[in-house]
């Protein structure tokens, strides 16, 4: 019984907590669960923007990490229940196709943030997409650090985040293309690269980035579909390597890979502006409906952050908005 | 010439079989790969394995009472977070901010047990439960911005450098030690086993079974909550992901180390091969540059081996036990 009203207080709690009624109602909706730090960002940039414009917004996590049946049986809810607009992440080409339709054809504007349809507007009928083109980031990625490539023979290690995961295999097929280009530009050169399964976790991914970098010590760079390998850093020192003696490069702006951009072990990142990935489709949302204005693609992420601009950017990133 | 008793009793050791599949990779590893059987390997094995197995540790005891937890990767998250803030944004003294961070292990894990146990709900519900609660109060109460680990923190004295060891290696062995002595040597190890193998026989014996589960889920939540301290302590970093999935390594761990799913079978010293057996397999997937795609895969097949191992030498013990009884 006591079991009972403790959670008949909760759940009045949870009601109580929901915003009064507003204009329009807006979700967004991701593959990924709440503990996803990059994904703050992006709910930091929605909620300052449902706040501007005073609508009524949500972000629907995932329970589970990258369960996207989960995902499509949230969005075809949201459907049916009618919401004023749609906005959410896709990674697989097909699965969420029909349900997209089926909002756009009952008057539910549906934009793609963070990740789309590899095929764009061809393969998914959403109207617009703001985020990174993630395979020309990745390239854009391993062009810019190849600058620092010393002279002599390259071996590069690619690190996959999550195999089979668009996101990744786009990212680190970018970088891939750039090796490829670099091999054919380089024929007086040995250029040549490994693929990992780095994984999700900063701990683990340091540590295959480290067992595998001491059993192959000619490796010049790593290269992290996300920001994970930041965690190499520690056992770099560990096995003696000094400042900026191996390269690395990644994406997105976390307290770990500033820490190692001032530490001198990692050089390069690229931030894909999540906060712009939250707050731009409400807005234009917004604007679709409040004034019949029509949805534009916005490119949010080819911004190159080296250690220089540490400093700058980390006030930024305090405030959650970077 | 070996005695059959005295093979019967190497073959029924839980870690039998995680200790003869490590000898036999590692045998075969020094000979496959020369930059295995290395210093510098060993050190980035070791550095994150003290975390691994002391998750691990605390699982397996828990799994000897009879019960199971889910929650301990989120567990591992909660304490650090906890932890950190009271440092970062209350200026409390890192020692009673890692007391109260564990606290709140403890109490994740007296939750465990009171839902289980007093409400006779099956531990992998209850556990599973409080994975996604206990992750959202990580979320919740840093706001999805957990503080930066504090430069002048001192973290010598857990995970400092001694020649090629961190010092969590030394807190590993020495906490393992006290839970061999405790599980081996004292009655309230007996209990454990009692409580594990027949909890109804146990009771008839008078072993407050509700006790000894209870100890055991808050003992494995507070080693859950010590290693996401070590970690976010050597990484020098907070994320509200730490730990995500470590549940399933460290059931795998303990599993592979001879606990039983079925409970009062195991050993600390077999939680430590099991976690060791995955660390190094890890290892040499990364260092024979086995192909992304079929990284999973890999691991996956060598746990079914280790596994199906376990039981074969068991049968085996089993065996060699009923032909001394004719």
């Amino acid at each position: 019984m006591k079991l009972l009203k403790i959670s008949a207080i909760l759940i009045s709690m949870m009601l109580l907590s929901l915003p009064a009624n507003a204009k329009y109602k807006f979700s967004v909706l991701t593959q990924v669960d709440t503990s996803n730090t990059f994904w703050q960002g992006i709910k930091r940039g929605m909620d300052d923007a449902c706040e501007t414009l005073d609508v009524d917004c949500q972000l629907v996590f995932n329970q589970e990490n990258g369960n996207l049946q989960m995902q499509l049986t949230n969005l075809e809810a949201l459907v049916e229940q009618g919401i004023d607009g749609i906005s959410l992440v896709i990674v697989e080409d097909n699965m969420f196709d029909e349900a997209v339709q089926k909002a756009i054809d009952a008057g539910i504007p549906v934009i793609t943030t963070n990740v789309d349809d590899s095929e764009g507007a061809a393969g998914n009928a959403r109207l617009a997409f703001v985020g990174q083109d993630l395979f020309q980031a990745g390239y854009e990625l391993g062009k810019e650090l190849s600058k620092q490539f010393p002279d002599g023979d390259t071996h590069v290690l690619l690190g996959l985040s999550a195999p089979g995961q668009s996101w990744a295999e786009a990212r680190i097929g970018g970088v891939r293309k750039f090796m490829e280009e670099y091999k054919a530009a380089n024929p007086n050169k040995k250029v040549t690269w490994d693929t990992i399964d780095s994984g999700l976790d900063t701990s683990v991914t340091g540590q295959r980035i480290c067992a595998y970098v001491q059993g192959h010590p000619e490796t010049t760079a790593y290269f992290d579909a996300g920001f994970w390998g930041a965690g190499a850093g520690n056992c770099l020192r560990d096995l003696g390597y000094k400042k900026n003696e191996f390269l690395m490069g990644m994406f997105d702006l976390v307290d770990i890979v500033m820490d190692e951009m001032d530490e001198g072990y990692v050089h390069l990142t690229i931030d894909q502006q999540p906060y712009l990935q939250g707050y731009l489709p409400i807005l234009q949302m917004y604007l679709m409906k409040e004034f019949g204005l029509s949805a534009w693609d916005v490119n949010t992420g080819k911004a190159f952050v080296y250690p220089s601009d540490v400093s700058v950017v980390r006030k930024y990133i305090e405030m959650g908005v970077r | 010439m070996i005695s059959k008793n005295k093979i019967k009793s190497l073959l029924s050791r839980p870690e039998f079989s995680a200790l003869a599949i490590f000898l036999f990779l590692l045998i075969l590893f020094t000979f496959s790969n020369d930059r295995f059987l290395n210093s510098r390997n060993f050190m980035v094995i070791l550095s994150t394995y003290p975390e691994l197995a002391l998750v691990a540790l605390g699982i397996t005891i828990l799994m000897i009472s009879g019960e199971f937890d889910l929650s301990v990767g989120s567990v591992f998250a909660v304490s650090p977070i906890v932890t950190m803030i009271l440092i970062s944004d209350h200026e409390l003294h890192y020692v009673a901010s890692i007391l109260i961070g564990l606290l709140a292990a403890a109490s994740i894990g007296f939750i465990n047990a009171v839902v289980t146990i007093k409400f006779k709900i099956p531990s992998f519900i209850a556990t599973l439960g409080m994975l996604f609660m206990a992750r959202s109060i990580a979320v919740v109460i840093s706001g999805g911005f957990p503080p930066s680990v504090p430069k002048d923190l001192p973290t010598e004295w857990l995970v400092g450098r001694v020649d090629m060891f961190r010092v969590s290696i030394f807190w590993l062995i020495g906490i393992a030690l006290i839970c061999n002595y405790v599980l081996k040597k004292t009655n309230f190890g007996n209990w454990i086993f009692a409580t594990g193998e027949n909890p109804k026989a146990a009771q008839d014996l008078g072993i407050n079974t509700f006790k000894v589960k209870a100890t055991c889920f808050v003992l494995c939540s507070i080693l859950a909550g010590f290693a996401g301290i070590i970690q976010s302590f050597r990484i020098k970093t907070v994320i509200t992901s730490l730990g995500q999935g470590l549940e399933l390594q460290a059931i795998a761990s303990a599993v592979v180390g001879g606990a039983s799913l079925m409970g009062g079978i195991g050993s600390a010293f077999g939680a430590l091969i099991g976690t060791l057996l995955l660390s190094i397999i890890d290892n040499i997937l990364i260092l024979s540059r086995v192909d992304g795609n079929w990284f999973k895969f890999a691991v996956g097949a060598l746990i079914v081996i280790a596994v199906i191992l376990n039981t074969v030498t068991k049968n085996t013990a089993d065996k060699i036990r009923l032909k001394d009884d004719e």
